[in-house]
């Protein structure tokens, strides 16, 4: 099964379309795909945004993991339990993630 | 079942400004990790990228830290460039494209890149067992 790693640094405040995001759920629903999300940056801010409709949905799917960088959202002021479906880690478990060796990894 | 090893070696590719966003951020975070975890690393800065490793990028007390944003970094760029390939010699490579870097001046780079034909991406790419850009939009 194809297991994308994907990265997501945008909000829809900054940026047109959240490819992402959308990348996340079109590969987990289009081809079966297992995806980890990564919020990094500005995207960490997400979890607070009032429109929590696409990463509600992401959350929400079964093949679809959604993690959060710890460090963005200090910077940025998140909360930490603004979102209970999402883990909140670090660099640490991002690059064990990158490079478990099964995972197509994409930045947006 | 298919047991799937883990990636050895990982290329990062650099395509952004660096003070266009917080990727550089995510890189200076992201590289001593992946070294950290016991991984042959190779940089390759293309376009803007390839002033993080200029000799005369004067922008000091840039809020970067590896370990906690409550710091505030002292270090630029370059230095912290410099820091990390001095620290990982044999495990550490980065690569600077030659066209990007002269279009853009950045020719005054300091010890420790080595400066690199743009065809050679490909070749870098594909000798590590994982890939990532950053920087792109």
């Amino acid at each position: 099964m194809t297991h994308l790693l994907i990265v997501e640094t945008r909000t829809p405040l900054d940026c047109a379309r959240l490819r992402g995001v959308e990348l996340a759920l079109d590969a987990a629903a289009d081809v079966g795909a297992h995806v980890t999300l990564w919020l990094f940056q500005d995207a960490t801010q997400l979890l607070q945004l009032t429109d929590q409709q696409a990463l509600a949905a992401c959350a929400a799917h079964p093949r679809i993991a959604v993690y959060a960088d710890a460090f963005a959202m200090i910077q940025r002021g998140v909360d930490a339990t603004a979102h209970p479906d999402v883990t909140v880690a670090g660099i640490d478990l991002f690059t064990e993630h990158l490079l478990a060796g099964d995972a197509k990894p994409v930045w947006h | 079942m298919t047991l799937i090893k883990p990636a050895e070696s990982l290329f990062l590719g650099l395509m952004g400004s660096p003070y266009s966003s917080d990727w550089t951020t995510t890189f200076f975070r992201l590289l001593p990790a992946a070294l950290a975890q016991g991984c042959d690393v190779t940089v390759w800065t293309c376009g803007n990228a390839t002033s993080i490793t200029s000799s005369l990028m004067r922008r000091d007390g840039d809020p970067i830290h590896p370990d906690s944003p409550s710091h505030v970094c002292a270090h630029t760029m370059p230095q912290m460039a410099a820091g990390l390939l001095a620290a990982h010699p044999d495990t550490l490579r980065w690569y600077v494209c030659s066209y990007c870097m002269e279009e853009r001046g950045a020719s005054e780079q300091i010890e420790g890149p080595e400066i690199k034909l743009p065809f050679s991406f490909d070749t870098y790419l594909h000798q590590a067992d994982q890939a990532l850009v950053l920087g792109t939009k």
